[in-house]
């Protein structure tokens, strides 16, 4: 049998493609050579304070509504969510529900998930589909995937209505890094230069347009939002809140940390680090180090050596978050083993994030709810937390 | 009475029996022929209960008004036979009209 034969008849699956050093952003690469050896970091000494209210004060969260969530564009959904033309799907977690689109040719739109006749959820189900139209369970009235109204069953008896006039509410929005970010507030003026070109660099070197969702999660906490975000900011817990799960695969020490535009990347060597480790040929660099963005204003994306984190952290009161939360993969499993491996992930990651990460945020919440004390106090390992709340500050006192 | 003969694309085969006059969606929701939706009552406005027409019927029909092939437009699973079920009058020379429901109405 000569090689062309075996060719046909035993396909050899593609080479999977190695995240080497080489193949991240320049600007990933210059602060990944940035980290010095654990024995060499340095974490500072700050005294950095925010008052309770900022997490327990409705009238603080009306603010932050006001002027920052209804002023910058806001990431809805992950791209990859919609991977081909045609596809729908519902996200309630903002608050007022929201349709997410592809149309037939390829442009995602966001919409207000409300039909034109009685303001009814046209699409109910939680989960992405393809379809070429969707009609309202209410009266059927028919709505294509660029928004149009297509359909109005009895249109006779409807004289004044112009279907043209009646498509779907449409959000600003724009698809770029892998999400599609939208503006909240359709009377705000569209601004999406904070969507830098830098971030955008950034994650379609890890991936993320062009990911896999090998699974994903909703968690409904209560804990203001900024409490959700918090432990994603700093290392300083990870050795303690994380003890009998991941702690010790990350070592005591501060990351490297880059603001680009609004956003913060944080990169981290694990335990074992050692500078020289990045020299070593088809080296998986999520191995040696681990990114972790603050996407301004209310996502984290965290790595793995074979999968990748992304957490929408939705504000929809001054103490309730919605978290969508995506396990991303490079493709498909396409043998038991890695089926395993990401299963087990999943599983550890809704382990970790759900009764660690998240838990802490809704205990925190219920103790500074309780008045012990008027002001939070961060130390030199979560430096990274007050650097956000300045970003977030500029917007409210604008 | 007229048959009328649906097909599930997986082979299952189920006839019922129509009245000239109605439509072949109206007899089909009647019998509850499995994947027609029919969601909006006839008004050709959701294109759920598509159908798949065989030959010599779909040459046989008078063909689909401009709306009804719009509706195919927005359509998924649609073929060149595609026709809406509630378009279709029947009438005694449909006798034994045979159609097939498509993978999925959305």
């Amino acid at each position: 049998m000569d090689a062309a034969d075996q060719t046909r008849t035993k396909p050899t699956p593609a080479p999977r493609r190695i995240p080497t050093l080489d193949s991240l952003s320049a600007s990933q690469i210059a602060a990944i050579r940035s980290i010095p050896p654990h024995e060499e970091a340095r974490a500072p000494a700050i005294d950095a304070r925010r008052p309770v209210r900022i997490f327990v004060d409705p009238a603080h969260y009306a603010l932050e509504c006001r002027t920052l969530f209804n002023r910058v564009p806001v990431p809805v959904t992950l791209s990859t969510m919609l991977p081909e033309p045609k596809m729908f799907l519902a996200v309630d977690g903002y608050g007022p529900p929201l349709l997410v689109s592809r149309d037939a040719q390829g442009q995602a739109h966001v919409f207000l998930n409300a039909c034109r006749h009685k303001g009814s959820k046209v699409v109910e189900r939680c989960d992405a589909f393809k379809a070429g139209r969707i009609s309202c369970p209410y009266h059927a009235w028919t709505y294509a995937a660029d928004g149009a109204l297509i359909g109005i069953p009895r249109h006779e008896t409807f004289p004044t209505v112009d279907k043209a006039d009646h498509g779907l509410a449409e959000l600003a929005c724009l698809e770029a890094g892998g999400f599609i970010w939208a503006m909240l507030d359709r009377e705000a003026t569209p601004d999406f230069s904070g969507v830098t070109s830098e971030l955008v660099e950034d994650f379609t070197a890890l991936g993320l347009p062009t990911a896999h969702v090998f699974n994903r999660a909703t968690h409904n906490l209560d804990a203001n939002w900024k409490l959700v975000i918090e432990p994603f900011l700093e290392g300083y817990h990870v050795q303690r809140l994380h003890a009998a799960s991941i702690g010790d695969l990350f070592a005591d020490v501060p990351n490297a940390v880059d603001r680009l535009g609004p956003h913060i990347r944080q990169i981290s060597g694990k335990a074992n680090f050692e500078p020289a480790m990045l020299d070593l040929p088809d080296e998986n660099i999520h191995k040696t180090v681990t990114h972790a963005y603050l996407v301004f204003p209310n996502t984290i994306i965290v790595t793995s050596p074979y999968y990748i984190n992304v957490m929408i952290i939705m504000p929809n009161g001054v103490k309730r978050s919605t978290v969508e939360y995506f396990m991303l993969t490079p493709g498909p499993a396409d043998n038991p083993k890695a089926q395993d491996l990401y299963a087990k992930s999943f599983d550890l990651m809704q382990k970790v994030f759900g009764t660690e990460d998240f838990r802490a945020a809704c205990i925190s919440q219920t103790g500074l709810e309780s008045g012990a004390l008027t002001e939070v106090v961060y130390g030199g390992l979560e430096a990274q937390i007050p650097i956000f709340y300045e970003t977030v500050e500029r917007y409210l006192d604008a | 009475m007229v048959q009328l003969v649906f097909h599930t694309i997986d082979g299952a085969r189920q006839v019922v029996d129509a009245v000239p006059g109605e439509s072949v969606m109206a007899a089909a929701v009647r019998n509850r022929v499995a994947g027609i939706e029919a969601a909006c009552g006839g008004s050709m406005v959701c294109g759920t209960c598509h159908i798949y027409v065989s030959e010599p019927w779909f040459s046989a029909l008078p063909p689909a008004s401009e709306m009804e092939a719009e509706m195919h437009e927005y359509g998924v699973h649609v073929r060149p036979n595609s026709r809406l079920a509630c378009q279709i009058a029947v009438t005694p020379a449909l006798d034994g009209l045979t159609v097939t429901t498509p993978e999925a109405q959305r």
